[in-house]
């Protein structure tokens, strides 16, 4: 059995899994940001100190298990807030110099990726990962266990943050990525015409800056009440436009790359328009596509436990001296020819 | 390798400030020490330390009777680092927490003279964080308590001659100085750092005294709020 830790952001997250089960997974959101309309790093530091102990034990309590029937330690150590990924690091540390186990840094988006393996299921390798989550925009070739090729990312704001920075123009409440998702359901998503940056770029990079732009600008141009008039139909737009860029270029890779499986990753794979428009655009072209349960979406411990299962059977764990690295990328494998 | 039941390891972290220190004692006696003095250095060494610190000894976690935190003020991320490493040892060890104010540490490393002393941490932006002590018979009494003040507001609580001990007091004797003019006296030896036998040995009062924190959710003493949320 294994223990994750997860402080990388406002959730201190702590699961016990083996290979084939999740035995707890136990996810505190810091409520305190929400005063702030983000996330504030100091406050998250410091809640994460005093929540460390109190979720760890909570999933032990619910996994019925003791730290001494612990084979291993998995942890976040990057990327994320420098400060928050210390706490559960250094906690981690504590753990594995006391119970003399080895432990094992994980990449926080390595996690994602991973939380559609958890609970015995497994996706055939080669297969495209979306990573989309309020700190990232990725696509991923994974061609192996461990083994990953960025294909594009964004070039400014990952899709969340477009979605958290417009609902908070927009004066909903944070997080602004279900609130959007929520209203989106009852407007017309062709009212606004918002523009789809990089979408013939031909190349799988993102840009997420000039929609909220866009947004803003035509916000201030709508004046406040027709704004509150139209809420649902902005928010359909906005979601249309950022959710097809998405869609498109995931397909363009799969088959660009002849890979059949896709799958999604991130806090942002909850979305439904993104759901249901990836799923009906990958049957048009005889793709398979998988979703992590809904609740394996958001940050937590199970999904860094399964990667840093992986880890622990393949390369044995980290020394003592691991660090945390706030932009730590994906270890990407050498491309050779056939790639 | 505990000698008798009445022996009393404690193992002490400081990371309050530019120092990466663990310290290890039996009862009052320090028994070894690791400090490093290189910047960004805790989180990669400060686990290491205690590891290597303990084999030096031939001691194990098993051995200690508690872990002796310096609780603040100083570096955020120095103190947080401290904190979670104590808590991930305490907690599958089965260890106890002692927490010790660093500026009590600071005021007990001088505080044979007899003076007034007043303790201090670099709280940046021409700010302290301070306490006040006097001597009664063999033991320091805190006289204030741990406070943050701009430099320049001192006066207000200094009014006769007082020791001054602190961090990197090259650079705040002159501050001092201007502010208290000869009312600020200064130790003979300056200290780097909040030492470690002098956190261990008011670390084992605490631990007579069975003055415990919660391990739960002890956490720093950051004495700054932040946005006006604590």
């Amino acid at each position: 059995m294994i223990l994750g830790v997860e402080t990388s952001c406002d959730e201190t997250s702590a699961a016990v899994i083996s290979p084939r089960k999740v035995y707890s997974n136990i996810i505190s959101s810091q409520a305190v940001h929400v005063d702030f309309g983000g996330v504030v790093p100091e406050l998250a530091s410091r809640a994460h100190v005093r929540k460390i102990i109190p979720i760890v034990n909570e999933a032990l309590v619910e996994a019925n298990v003791r730290l001494s029937d612990i084979k291993g330690l998995a942890v976040t150590h990057g990327p994320g807030l420098v400060g928050a990924l210390l706490v559960g690091l250094n906690y981690v540390k504590g753990l594995a110099l006391a119970l003399n186990i080895p432990l094992v840094g994980v990449n926080h988006i390595e996690g994602h990726i991973y939380a559609n393996f958890l609970e015995g299921k497994s996706i055939p390798f080669p297969f495209i990962c979306l990573v989309v989550s309020g700190g990232h925009t990725q696509i991923v070739l994974v061609r192996d266990h461990l083994e990953y090729r960025i294909l594009g990312e964004t070039r400014d704001d990952a899709v969340g943050e477009a979605f958290d920075k417009v609902a908070k123009i927009l004066g909903l409440p944070y997080p602004g990525g279900p609130q959007i998702d929520q209203l989106a359901a009852q407007g017309n998503p062709d009212f606004i015409e918002f523009p789809r940056a990089l979408l013939k770029s031909g190349q799988f990079d993102f840009s997420y800056s000039g929609l909220k732009t866009a947004v803003l600008n035509k916000i201030n141009e709508m004046g406040e009440e027709q704004c509150r008039f139209s809420l649902n139909d902005i928010c359909a737009s906005f979601q249309k436009a950022a959710v097809e860029v998405l869609v498109k270029k995931t397909i363009e890779a799969a088959r660009s790359f002849q890979v059949r499986h896709i799958t999604l990753a991130g806090g942002v794979a909850a979305n439904s328009l993104l759901r249901r428009w990836m799923t009906e655009d990958a049957a048009a072209y005889h793709l398979n596509v998988i979703f992590p349960p809904q609740k394996y979406c958001t940050d937590n411990a199970a999904m860094i436990a399964r990667a840093g299962l992986e880890y622990l059977r393949r390369n044995g764990g980290n020394n003592l001296d691991l660090n945390v690295f706030p932009s730590l990328r994906l270890p990407e494998y050498q491309k050779d020819t056939n790639d | 390798m505990t000698d008798n039941s009445e022996t009393t390891y404690l193992l002490a972290i400081e990371t309050s400030g530019i120092a990466s220190g663990v310290y290890v004692s039996r009862n009052k006696e320090l028994l070894g020490q690791v400090t490093l003095y290189q910047k960004n250095i805790h989180s990669r060494r400060l686990s290491l330390s205690v590891q290597q610190l303990l084999q030096h000894l031939d001691l194990s976690l098993k051995d200690l009777q508690a872990i002796i935190l310096s609780a603040g003020p100083g570096s955020f991320t120095g103190l947080r680092i401290g904190y979670s490493l104590a808590k991930g040892l305490a907690h599958a060890s089965n260890l106890r927490i002692l927490e010790i104010p660093t500026l009590d540490v600071w005021a007990y490393q001088v505080g044979q003279t007899g003076l007034p002393i007043l303790s201090y941490i670099d709280a940046h932006r021409e700010e302290i964080f301070f306490s006040c002590y006097e001597r009664e018979q063999d033991r320091l009494k805190q006289t204030s308590d741990y406070r943050i003040i701009p430099l320049l507001n001192l006066p207000q609580m200094i009014t006769g001659k007082t020791l001054i001990s602190g961090g990197n007091l090259q650079m705040f004797r002159e501050k001092f100085r201007n502010v208290l003019g000869n009312h600020a006296i200064f130790p003979q030896v300056c200290s780097r750092q909040a030492e470690g036998w002098a956190l261990l040995a008011l670390g084992y009062e605490k631990f007579k005294a069975g003055d415990f924190s919660q391990i739960e959710n002890c956490e720093p003493l950051y004495l700054r709020s932040f946005k006006g949320v604590m």
